[in-house]
């Protein structure tokens, strides 16, 4: 089968390389098979070249991921005056590229540069893995955000080698933003078929996945993930071999200016404490910005971008005055600069930087309880601030008319993290979903561990909702939780069935008390419990 | 039973239809054995967010303190250059104690004021390392 033989899966992502000379731009696109078949090939363009340039180099730098061999270091010479170039790649070229180009005149000096391009093939594996699983997109994606509009990407997509799922459409939504134009290569219907062949699991073909539910489907999840974007149009061509081609040009989204910052009128007294105007005051954009909102749960400092706005940053930066051991002596490096982020992004920026009232019994608790200076301290005001963390995402989510922001997107940034000016807008690529660095296996173990040893509390506190008896309630469904060796199951579930049973019919899955007291929660008798069937609950052995 | 997907939640965006479906009968507890709202949100992740896609930004979106050392080896291939968030996590106050090796126990975690300072020498290496490069 040609998907199997197929030696790349290429991640689509060309980028505009900008030479140092104006309006020249030097486009690399993606490399797509021609035939269907490997090798793959790289095109390179490149528009109407300054007059005293003669030539372009490209240097392609070739790693294996995961080791520092180097597999190829070669540099291409290319004539300035072909309109384009071609460029085979086989199965050496499986790995990280760096890629970067020199244009050079009549008399042998460079005159202009690229910036360096950052990209990745990866063997095509026959079995597809989860998504998260498909190599970083972010490795792709960083290099076009060296980029800014109005420069054009030209970007290549070939749904044989990259079946349309949401990482793709993501990556597509991500260049429109930077005005790119996509083109998609010889696309026929067979090449459809074993598309919809990768993207069905388990792997079967689709015969019925046509080009123009194809079609549909990338319009729908461009629309989708990029709804300020204008389809204005697509079209086919056929050309002399015969095969369709399909060209889509979209308008991409005005580009606003930099946000006017709303100023509410506030009295130094309520723009946060003096350690925040302080790294605040004089700062670009910054200035006479910090609004704080009231809330039952901690001191909220908002950054508020023009009311359009729809996304929101979380800055959660809690310090307990009296202990040192807390203090968070970086945040006048890192505030100022999420602080510009978000005004790239166009988002509200809430920094969290009291104590949230509901962690005062942890904190309390922490310190009565006879814990040591200074690492129980700093756990217990990290508890906190995760908390926190969680409790401002829903508020965030909520609609208005329940007592919620509404925002469409949250950010949430540790007061730790220090970002460059020109990071790229994570808002854009998330889409419905969630996006965050995913960590390594290592990491992952430990959590597993951890989960599996408390997963029954995550089921019993996270999802009950404790009802006086007198009140109704219209879905009643005991949760279920595995139980351990150690408890009595079957004694435990006698006794929550009679005390339930007797006010509604209900289906009844074991919760053991030992469970339920190490979460906190033991359902009394007499209280009903809401809201639990959200979600099934399983807990490996 | 597959591995589960284990975001740091450092930088980390939700989208209002994931937040919904992952906090929706989130009550205001956490359990700490769950490590916070990191353990949280990944169990939530995992539990109740099969349909929810996830985006990997990768390490260059969230460079954590570890990378700098008992981690350094998962980054190798990727150049300081491309990193677009530091992150001064805990990790980062795993000093080494013993030359030579690269393993968990030849580190340990430094504590109160001497983990503060080195915390706040990372971020100001940085930070003057991005303004010297106009970053």
């Amino acid at each position: 089968m040609c998907f199997l033989q197929l030696s790349f899966l290429l991640p689509l992502l060309l980028s505009l390389l900008l030479p140092l000379t104006r309006s020249t731009p030097l486009i690399l696109s993606s490399p797509h098979p021609t035939t269907g078949i490997s090798p793959t090939t790289l095109i390179i363009h490149f528009s109407p070249p300054p007059p005293n340039a003669s030539r372009y180099t490209i240097t392609f730098n070739t790693t294996t991921p995961g080791t520092d061999l180097q597999l190829m270091r070669r540099d291409l010479v290319i004539p300035w005056s072909e309109s384009h170039a071609r460029i085979v790649l086989n199965e050496v070229y499986s790995g990280h590229h760096t890629i970067r180009a020199n244009i050079w005149d009549d008399t042998e000096r460079i005159v202009g540069h690229s910036n360096e391009l950052v990209f990745y093939l990866t063997t095509q594996n026959p079995m597809p893995l989860p998504e998260y699983h498909v190599p970083r997109p972010m490795d792709l994606i960083t290099s076009s955000f060296h980029l800014s509009p109005p420069q054009t990407v030209l970007y290549h997509y070939d749904p044989f080698c990259d079946p349309p799922t949401p990482n793709t459409l993501r990556y597509l939504s991500t260049l429109l933003h930077l005005n790119a134009k996509i083109h998609i290569p010889p696309v026929t219907e067979s090449h459809i078929a074993i598309a919809a062949y990768h993207r069905e699991r388990p792997l079967q073909t689709n015969p019925n996945f046509t080009l123009a539910q194809f079609i549909s489907e990338l319009n729908d999840g461009i629309e989708a993930w990029f709804p300020q974007a204008d389809v204005a149009s697509y079209e086919f061509v056929t050309r002399q071999t015969g095969v369709a081609e399909y060209e889509l040009s979209i308008n991409p989204p005005e580009v606003t200016a930099s946000p006017t910052l709303y100023s509410p009128s506030l009295s130094p007294s309520t723009r946060g404490s003096p350690a925040l105007r302080e790294q605040c005051d004089g700062r670009d954009g910054c200035d006479g910005t910090w609004q704080t909102l009231q809330s039952p749960h901690a001191t909220l400092h908002a950054l508020v971008p023009p009311s359009s706005s729809n996304r929101l940053i979380i800055l959660p930066s809690v310090t307990l005055p009296s202990y040192p051991s807390t203090s968070r002596p970086w945040t006048h490096l890192t505030l100022p600069r999420i602080t510009s982020y978000a005004r790239h992004t166009h988002s509200t920026l809430l920094v969290v930087t009291a104590l949230p009232g509901s962690c005062e019994g942890e904190f309390v608790r922490a310190v009565e309880g006879g814990m040591k200076e200074p690492m129980d301290i700093q756990v217990a005001l990290r508890w906190c601030s995760m908390k926190e963390k969680v409790r401002g995402i829903k508020k965030a989510v909520l609609s208005g008319d329940e007592g919620g922001m509404g925002y469409d997107a949250v950010m949430v940034v540790d007061d730790t993290v220090l970002v460059r000016s020109d990071m790229a807008d994570l808002f854009n690529l998330v889409g419905n979903g969630v996006g965050g660095m995913v960590e390594g296996d290592e990491v992952r173990a430990s959590l597993k561990r951890s989960e599996h040893a408390s997963s029954a509390c995550i089921t019993s506190v996270e999802t009950l909702t404790l009802l006086p008896p007198h009140q109704p309630s219209s879905l009643v469904l005991f949760t279920s939780a595995r139980p351990s060796p150690s408890d009595q199951p079957e004694r435990v579930q006698r006794v929550h069935h009679q005390r339930l049973s007797r006010l509604l019919p209900l289906a009844l899955f074991p919760l053991t008390q030992t469970r339920a007291r190490r979460c906190g929660r033991l359902p009394s008798e007499g209280w009903l419990l809401k809201r639990v069937a959200t979600f099934t609950v399983s807990f490996a052995t | 039973m597959t591995d589960p997907i284990v975001i740091n939640t450092g930088v980390f965006v939700v989208s209002k239809e994931a937040a919904g479906e992952l906090f929706e009968m989130w009550n205001g507890l956490i359990d700490m054995k769950l490590y916070g709202d990191q353990g949280y949100v990944n169990a939530m992740l995992n539990r109740v967010g099969s349909g929810i896609a996830v985006v990997d930004f990768g390490y260059r979106y969230n460079w954590v303190g570890s990378f700098e050392n008992v981690n350094r080896r998962k980054v190798e291939d990727i150049s300081k250059d491309e990193v677009y968030a530091y992150h001064a996590t805990t990790g980062l106050c795993l000093g080494q104690i013993e030359s030579g090796q690269v393993g968990i126990e030849t580190y340990q975690m430094m504590v109160g004021e001497e983990a503060l300072a080195h915390r706040v020498d990372w971020v100001e290496g940085v930070e003057r390392e991005w303004t010297e490069k106009g970053l």
